[in-house]
């Protein structure tokens, strides 16, 4: 771990370098950066980042904690991307120059211990089931819904009202063989599904199962590695790659599936990039790339599911995930599995892809600004008039919820899986 | 100096308006403008308030310290780069539309206010702000106000000085002035508005804009003709206007941005097209229904291949062409050197001819959209940052370019402004007694000289 220090060699970076250098600062992502909406400030914009970049790689900028913390102000959403007329692949650029900072100064032991647990999925089972036995001592529950505040007022972190750590995580028993099944499914849980809503992975489970396909789950409920990798710690992340497909090598499915769209994107883009130079792992990352999907888009572009059994009476409005409509290009699957609910009527917010802020850690490590972009969010939705929130990203549920209530707003917030499995409950929410 | 500065600005503003760090001043070094090296400034702020911007400008008049306005950095002349350090003093944050008078059809905005979105609010009572630049969803009223910025509208509706009739400006010795006012009609005095709107930040800091504000059109149509020779194209845009119809939008597309629109989106071109005309007509039905018709007949006259659209579907897909244009050269080359020489409506042909022999003769790439009803031309050498060779072929077909406006008749910069960029030419543009005014004009208002120096005012 070198101190701040000239730029040296700077692989990390330098492997981006073609990338930026086709910016020309035309300036159009200021249109459609949620970071620059709240902070008017170029350093906030992706233009802003990537002459940063350029300056990291002619040596105008030192790699030092101011460096660091340009670049992590990014909720990542690609937004900037969509809207770029060269094309830039911002987060990439951003992601090489997180990796970057962290090569050149190391990761902060804060950091450093939490990826290290994040690392071994033992280790992340303990913590977490160890944490939702405590939980009711550092915080208290929320008033208005069933989100928890902390107890002890820390900085920001004391506006923000998280929901608990779920009592029991999410586990599934694996196939219940039926005779002359149809395909059958890996569920990738992740993290929060496992760990925060349990619910979102029975729902997924029911609508599978429903469907007439067989659901099996990982041995380990593994982190996909995304935290990670946006802290700038690419060997962890590259790791936990190598660690999901060894732990996937050998079992037996047609697909795999995951309601977190962070997750599907592992799958379908970092890991074969992560793993591109590997020779023991390139095939097998690609392979399973092209069997990975979100879970709306599985049920709708593969399984062709007819509508739920039961009426859902409700008005609901649709927040697309960035990681699902701009990460994956799936917008139209989610809205036509809630539209098939009986009784159910979409009802479009203004910007529905914008992100809501939340950006996984982001939340945390930028309490204010992800409130304050999360607040328009709030004021979209509460401007539909819808009784019912719908997402696909657990992330975002969280994120939603949160600022929702910031804004004295109770509305549910659910995935869409979860909406189609009480649909089929014939129970409303 | 430097630290005594940014104890001042500290004091006189809330800490997170003044931006000190490295990897902040490098974000404010540049603007849109290709092959243009910036220079960091020593420091950046973000005043909130009229009141703020008074401040910062007094602690840099008192201690001779340049102030570089700056809105969204969107300016392609090198308008917004800081030429040799001091204060780049952005208006971004001052974003409230302050009032929107529909009855006097005008509406009151701060500097920060994105021209898209004060468009967007007078839509909602049926009214528009017409100026609209390529940059139209980020550009902010004070920049596109200091650089007088056009569009694609500009044939029929203007630019940005036809509408601003009142400005709030911060002078360069810290007085607030306030100018004009809501009335259509102000002769009282000199046009102290007209003064301000496209100096470039070189005479005042914009601080707050009163802008005319029209009805929205009724009805529109839309329509595109492909032509096999550039000739053809540009007879059917002066048969058009002898007509006396005036579109909304008459739009040039040249034979080498369709190649590289079809090479980028494939959307279909005609693989010999020599020119593109995309048109819009707008205002009554009735109005719209016999223009639409008249321009299509020419168009046909003259062997345009013409394709009208039916419904605002199709409409989004004739304008996809004009829209794909600068992606188009983004992506097939690093640089993009868009220049804005514009010539007498008559003379555009003569102007077309030109760029290509000047092309042809420097071994570049010239891709030429414009607005072709207003002679307003852009010209845009596709161009390699880092060929040295290349570059200095680049900016030398540039001055050819500028020296054959002029001599049709036309002038430097129809809608980006002079900046820096286009300074060393000013002077074949105004002559001496013009360069000369132009000088009395900034030292009578900056004596000191420290409003955005490093421009065409020196």
């Amino acid at each position: 771990m070198s101190a701040d220090g000239p730029p040296g060699d700077l692989p990390t970076i330098r492997a981006v370098a073609d990338a930026v250098a086709i910016c020309n600062r035309c300036g159009s992502c200021q249109a459609v950066c949620p970071v620059y909406a709240e902070t008017h400030a170029e350093p906030g914009v992706a233009r802003g980042k990537v002459q940063l970049a350029a300056a990291v790689l002619s040596g105008d900028l030192l790699v030092d904690r101011d460096t660091a913390a340009a670049f992590a102000t990014c909720t990542t959403c690609m937004a900037c991307e969509e809207a770029c007329p060269s094309g830039v692949p911002v987060v990439d650029i951003v992601n090489a120059a997180r990796a970057q900072v962290v090569e050149a100064r190391g990761l902060p032991w804060v950091k450093r211990v939490v990826f290290g647990g994040v690392k071994r999925p033992g280790m992340l089972r303990a913590a977490a089931e160890a944490a939702a036995r405590l939980q009711g001592a550092a915080f208290k529950p929320a008033p208005d819904r069933e989100l928890r505040r902390l107890r002890f007022p820390y900085g920001l972190a004391a506006r923000r009202a998280y929901p608990p750590l779920a009592a029991r995580p999410f586990t599934h028993p694996g196939a219940q063989k039926k005779a002359g099944a149809g395909s059958r499914v890996l569920l990738f849980p992740g993290c929060m599904v496992t760990y925060v809503y349990p619910g979102i992975g029975d729902a997924s489970v029911e609508v599978l199962e429903r469907a007439g396909v067989e659901v099996v789950t990982p041995p380990e409920a593994a982190c996909c590695g995304v935290p990670l990798e946006a802290h700038g710690d690419l060997a962890g992340a590259t790791e936990l790659a190598r660690l999901q497909l060894d732990q996937l090598e050998g079992m037996e499915f047609d697909a795999l599936v995951a309601a977190c769209p962070t997750c599907t994107s592992s799958f379908v883009h970092r890991y074969p990039r992560l793993l591109a130079g590997e020779p023991r792992y390139a095939a097998r990352a690609q392979a399973l790339a092209a069997r990975s999907y979100d879970i709306t888009s599985y049920l709708v572009d593969v399984l062709h599911v007819g509508p739920p059994a039961g009426p859902l009476e409700a008005t609901v409005t649709y927040h697309d995930p960035c990681h699902l409509a701009r990460g994956l290009g799936v917008t139209r699957q989610p809205r036509e599995l809630l539209a098939s609910i009986p009784g159910v009527t979409l009802s479009e917010m203004r910007e529905p892809s914008r992100c809501c802020g939340g950006a996984g850690s982001f939340s945390l490590t930028h309490q204010e600004l992800s409130l304050a972009i999360g607040a328009r969010k709030a004021a979209d939705i509460v401007a539909t008039g819808a009784e019912v929130v719908a997402t696909s990203c657990p992330g975002c549920r969280m994120q939603l919820a949160d600022v929702l209530a910031q804004a004295g707003d109770s509305r549910p917030v659910v995935h869409t899986v979860e909406l189609l499995a009480a649909a089929n409950k014939g129970a409303a929410r | 100096m430097s630290n005594d500065l940014i104890r001042a600005l500290q004091g006189a503003l809330r800490k997170k308006q003044v931006l000190t760090r490295a990897s902040d001043l490098l974000c404010y070094a540049y603007d849109a403008t290709a092959g243009e090296a910036g220079r960091v400034p020593d420091v950046v702020v973000l005043p909130a308030s009229t009141d703020e911007v008074e401040r910062v400008v007094c602690i840099a008049r008192d201690r001779g310290v340049p102030v570089y306005p700056r809105g969204a950095g969107t300016s392609l002349s090198g308008g917004a780069i800081p030429a040799r350090g001091g204060i780049v003093l952005s208006t971004a944050g001052m974003d409230a539309v302050l009032e929107l008078d529909v009855e006097n059809q005008c509406a009151i905005v701060q500097p920060g206010v994105i021209i898209q979105r004060l468009d967007d609010m007078a839509a909602e009572h049926g009214l528009m702000y017409p100026p609209d630049p390529g940059s139209v969803a980020v550009a902010t009223m004070g920049g596109s106000i200091a650089e007088c910025a056009g569009g694609l509208r500009g044939l029929k509706y203007g630019v940005t000085k036809h509408y601003v009739t009142g400005l709030e400006v911060v002078l360069a010795d810290g007085q607030v002035v306030r100018l004009g006012g809501k009335t259509t009609k102000n002769v009282t005095g000199y046009d102290l508005v007209g003064l301000f709107v496209g100096s470039e930040g070189t005479l005042g800091v914009i601080t707050e804009a009163t802008v005319r504000l029209v009805p929205a059109p009724e009805a529109r149509a839309t329509m595109t003709a492909v032509f096999a020779t550039t000739g053809e194209a540009t007879r059917a845009v002066a048969a058009i206007v002898a007509g006396k119809v005036v579109p909304a939008t008459l739009e040039f597309i040249d034979a080498t941005t369709l190649r590289l629109i079809e090479e980028y989106s494939h959307a279909g071109l005609p693989a010999d097209a020599a020119a593109l005309l995309l048109i819009e007509v707008d205002g009554s039905p009735e109005a719209v229904a016999r223009e639409a018709d008249f321009v299509e007949r020419v168009c046909r006259e003259h062997h345009g291949r013409v394709e009208r659209a039916a419904d605002d579907e199709a409409r989004e897909r004739l304008w996809a062409a004009r829209r794909a244009a600068y992606p188009a050269y983004a992506r097939h080359s690093r640089g993009t050197i868009v220049e804005d020489a514009t010539v007498p409506r008559s003379r555009v042909p003569e102007m077309l001819a030109a760029i290509e022999d000047i092309a042809r003769s420097h071994g570049l790439t010239i891709a030429t959209v414009g607005h072709a009803g207003d002679g307003n031309l852009h010209p845009t050498v596709l161009v390699d940052p880092d060929d040295a060779a290349l570059m200095e072929h680049a900016h030398t077909a540039i001055a050819e370019i500028f020296r054959a406006a002029l001599d049709l008749g036309g002038t430097l910069s129809g809608e980006h402004g002079i900046g820096s960029a286009k300074a060393p030419y000013l002077g074949w543009a105004l002559g001496e007694g013009g360069l000369d005014l132009t000088r009395r004009i900034k030292a009578a208002l900056d004596p000191q000289g420290i409003l955005n120096p490093g421009k065409f005012t020196e």
